[in-house]
């Protein structure tokens, strides 16, 4: 439990962080995309008998780089990209697990999260990268906003916007990769995302919106982890549900005031 | 004798085989007002992304504070005011106070704190553009009018010597666009600033700028506005008797 609690802190602390940046710039399913790419990477790593979550941090980075590329060429559109990546991944992934005869519960407690099989190598690869993510971040912070804000105008103040928009994309596949241990993949988008866009209602600035989205994810994750654990029930489910009532009364609240 | 500050000889640029710019040359002085008129497609956003550093021209050469754009990396001297002011995404969560300081803080290097000085100047900018009242208003409630002047303090807050407006009066009523010329004008004529405004304005232009630059891919013409703006250089330019425009325009100088 206090394994689960530790990476759950860690992961509450940097996934709505870089959720704003995805959020902000049209780019919700990115998470939800990149999250399928990591199974694929997860699919190998179990097959191989080698970390998945670092196999799934490494594919999600170079999906990342891969989808900002395609962007950048403006060849398919924006959310074409993520759909191609979305679907396909999935394919891979669904290839190597049929070629593997299956993993049977390995499996679906990456694709739904589970508290109990958190193991030390997993909470010191989630809180150590989580460190990295938000460290960049914090130093960089001014150029990430400018970038959210107006790639163009980035680049007009002297900003190499493609570099940072990359630079974007690969801290939320790590991110994606690390928080796929407590919520699964299937339920990642929904902690980068929900936690924000219930901050977003109180109509506050940037960098209010992130803590206070941080607030909001801490909570969904400590409220999420003890019920899961004493009703037995799915540790990432239950984190989101919570979440999502957050959400609810964040729209209530905003009516009523 | 002022100072040449932008330098531009034969300039080209081609996009997707079209020749887009066509050997144009002129130079900028130091504290000018210069406005660019040209039809739609003629190239004007173009000259302004290549002198911004966002596109580099096919062959020619531009020197800016004397020193060629190949290596030229001060942007923080230049501010510019884009075109899609209107276009601003509403529902971005920033304050005018986030927007504004990002024009003096996005470039500083990693671990940057704002300084006491940093504060002084946005501030200043703020009172100038009258946003100061705004500086906690989220940038998608503002009117286009608020988000004008934001964009400008914006633009002024890293203390540029060239501002160049693409357009900023687009979806800005006629009020709100009257002030922000006369707001330009006390910036170019006590602050020294050099302007660069790409408008499609012609009365705007005879009435406040120096110089005018026509643009159609060539150089159709460039110098004083009461004499560069003949019925020629209009009918060349639009392919239309603009005559009337013209005359219109020579009335409020």
């Amino acid at each position: 439990m206090i394994r689960a609690f530790i990476a759950g802190i860690a992961v509450a602390l940097v996934a709505p962080t870089i959720g704003m940046f995805l959020v902000v710039r049209r780019y919700s399913l990115m998470a939800d995309t990149l999250a399928h790419v990591s199974l694929v990477g997860v699919a190998i790593g179990l097959v191989t008998k080698i970390q998945p979550v670092l196999i799934a941090i490494i594919a999600a980075i170079i999906a990342a780089i891969g989808i900002e590329k395609l962007r950048g060429t403006k060849r398919v559109f924006g959310e074409s990209i993520l759909a191609l990546f979305l679907s396909g991944s999935l394919a891979i992934a669904s290839v190597i697990i049929s070629a593997a005869g299956g993993f049977n519960m390995s499996l679906l407690n990456f694709l739904f999260g589970s508290i109990t099989t958190v193991t030390q190598s997993d909470v010191f690869i989630i809180v150590a990268m989580s460190l990295v993510v938000l460290v960049t971040i914090f130093v960089f912070f001014n150029k990430f906003f400018l970038v959210s804000f107006d790639e163009e105008l980035a680049r007009t103040d002297g900003i190499r916007a493609k570099f940072y928009s990359t630079l974007l994309v690969v801290l939320a596949a790590i991110t994606v990769a690390l928080s796929m241990r407590i919520v699964g993949v299937l339920l990642i988008g929904a902690l980068m995302v929900i936690p924000v866009i219930t901050a977003i209602q109180f109509s506050r600035g940037f960098r209010a919106t992130i803590l206070l989205s941080i607030a909001i994810s801490l909570m969904s994750v400590v409220v999420g982890l003890f019920t899961s654990y004493y009703f037995s029930l799915a540790s990432g489910g239950t984190i989101v549900v919570v979440a999502l009532l957050l959400f609810l009364l964040s729209i209530v609240f905003n009516k009523k005031s | 004798m002022p100072e040449q500050i932008i330098k531009v000889q034969k300039l080209n640029f081609q996009y997707l085989g079209e020749q887009v710019l066509r050997n144009l040359s002129f130079s900028v002085d130091a504290g000018e007002y210069l406005g660019i008129i040209g039809p739609n497609g003629g190239g004007k956003t173009t000259l302004v992304k290549i002198l911004l550093g966002l596109q580099k021209p096919t062959s020619g050469e531009v020197v800016m504070f004397d020193e060629s754009l190949e290596t030229f990396h001060d942007f923080n001297r230049l501010g510019y005011v884009p075109q899609r002011i209107s276009h601003t995404d509403s529902g971005f969560p920033a304050t005018v106070n986030e927007i504004v300081f990002s024009g003096r803080t996005a470039d500083k290097y990693p671990f940057y704190r704002v300084t006491a000085e940093d504060k002084r100047v946005v501030d200043e900018v703020m009172k100038v553009t009258e946003i100061s009242g705004l500086s906690h208003r989220l940038i998608g409630n503002l009117s286009g009018g608020e988000r004008q002047r934001v964009f400008i303090a914006r633009a002024l807050a890293s203390d540029p010597e060239i501002l160049i407006l693409d357009e900023p009066t687009v979806g800005v009523d006629a009020l709100a666009q009257k002030q922000f010329y006369s707001f330009l004008k006390v910036l170019n004529k006590t602050k020294g600033i050099t302007i660069l405004f790409i408008t499609h304005d012609l009365e705007m232009i005879a009435r406040e700028a120096t110089k005018v630059l026509c643009l159609n891919h060539n150089l159709v013409c460039y110098g004083d506005p009461s004499k560069a703006l003949d019925d020629k250089v209009l009918l060349d330019m639009y392919q239309t008797d603009m005559k009337h425009v013209h005359e219109h325009s020579h009335e409020n100088i």
